[in-house]
């Protein structure tokens, strides 16, 4: 039988109460939970988002300075060959000159030494030649007139240039 | 107190004074008012980031409640959120707590469907009156022209009335095949009626609510 009484509103009153319990404990919990994670999710997003571009940026840095880095080695390194360069071309041309000193020196040196050996053997020539005449003649010949007039000779011919050469 | 007899439709009626209520509809409707009380504590007892089976469900079925509200009501109007979810959980859980042997759906009670139909009234009432204003809203039953004020309120309660009628007529009707195909058949049939039922229950529950949804929507509108 259908019947309406008092039902009705405790039927309205038991609703509106299960709407203020269901409101405290499910639809305000739920939906904050849900947002707060909503929130929370997004904000990582958006840290994430912001720690690539700043990544990004970062890189974008080193590039630009390791590519000025590079430049500046490249350009040291190019002064450095330009410096190398000069140095090797002044040490070769001072070691060309201390090379070509050495070798006049030497020259010189060579020079001197074979004028004095010539000298000695000259002079045992002379001592040679007025023992042999002595020898020869049975006369003394170690007088010092005897000694220029040898000298002399040999100085004019009796040594010829083929001889000194020999010496 | 007096004792309902066995017959379809009858309750326990509990009399105080020259009053009567339905005693078995009031206790069935606090069961269902318990069971959907502790869903909800034991859900948001221990929410995690990463919800679980339980939670991803109450989840699902708080965002898409939120969902139906947010899609078809204006802004200024959603405040009904928490009538409109509740109004399709209680009917939900009461038409299916028939399916139970033993258990009543409260809303196989015209009281309890009234009641419904007499809060969504209320709802669509202050919907209409938050945005518009009262007396723009008073203004509104007046239009096109005064002749229509008559036609206007019969037409705001007949809507209140056929959602309630509707749903105990589908809730009732349920109850009672149930109860005959059990009386008839022993076994395979009474199965198929209570799957019948659970469909029926489920389909009169959304369709309660978004026949609310649209009543506040018009309400509602500028």
């Amino acid at each position: 039988m259908i019947q309406i009484d008092m039902t009705f509103f405790a039927s309205i009153l038991n609703f509106l109460l299960l709407t203020a319990l269901l409101t405290f404990f499910l639809y305000r919990p739920v939906r904050k939970f849900m947002m707060d994670r909503q929130d929370r999710i997004k904000r990582s997003l958006e840290e994430a988002a912001q720690s690539r571009a700043e990544s990004a940026k970062m890189k974008q840095e080193y590039e630009a300075r390791l590519a000025q880095v590079s430049r500046e080695a490249q350009d040291i390194i190019e002064k450095a060959v330009v410096q190398g360069e000069r140095a090797q071309a002044e040490i070769l041309d001072a070691a060309r000159k201390e090379a070509k000193a050495i070798l006049e020196q030497a020259r010189a040196e060579a020079a001197r030494e074979r004028q004095v050996a010539f000298e000695a053997l000259r002079d045992e020539i002379v001592d040679l030649v007025i023992s042999t005449a002595r020898v020869v003649t049975g006369k003394k010949v170690d007088s010092a007139d005897d000694e220029a007039i040898v000298k002399r000779l040999l100085e004019e011919g009796w040594l010829s240039d083929a001889g000194e050469r020999e010496l | 107190m007096a004792h309902a007899s066995s017959e379809i439709g009858a309750h326990l009626v509990l009399r105080i004074g020259m009053f009567t209520c339905h005693l078995d509809t009031i206790i069935m409707t606090w069961i269902v008012m318990a069971l959907l009380v502790a869903v909800a504590v034991i859900a948001t007892r221990r929410m995690r980031d990463v919800p679980g089976g339980f939670q991803n469900m109450v989840e699902y079925g708080v965002e898409a409640l939120w969902g139906l509200v947010a899609d078809n009501v204006p802004p200024r109007a959603r405040g009904c959120f928490p009538v409109i979810a509740t109004l399709f959980l209680f009917i939900l859980a009461s038409n299916l707590i028939g399916v139970v042997p033993g258990m009543k759906s409260p809303t196989a009670d015209i009281n309890v469907t009234l009641a419904l139909a007499a809060v969504v009234l209320g709802l669509t009432i202050y919907a209409g009156a938050s945005v518009k204003g009262v007396w723009g809203y008073i203004v509104g039953f007046v239009k096109p022209n005064p002749l229509f004020l008559p036609l206007n309120l019969i037409e705001l309660c007949t809507r209140a009335i056929t959602l309630a009628l509707r749903l105990f007529g589908n809730i009732f009707a349920g109850d009672v095949l149930v109860i005959i195909l059990g009386k008839l058949v022993a076994y395979a049939v009474p199965a198929v009626g209570q799957a019948f039922h659970v469909f029926v229950g489920v389909l009169q529950a959304y369709l309660f609510v978004m026949l609310s949804i649209a009543y506040v929507t018009v309400a509602a509108e500028e």
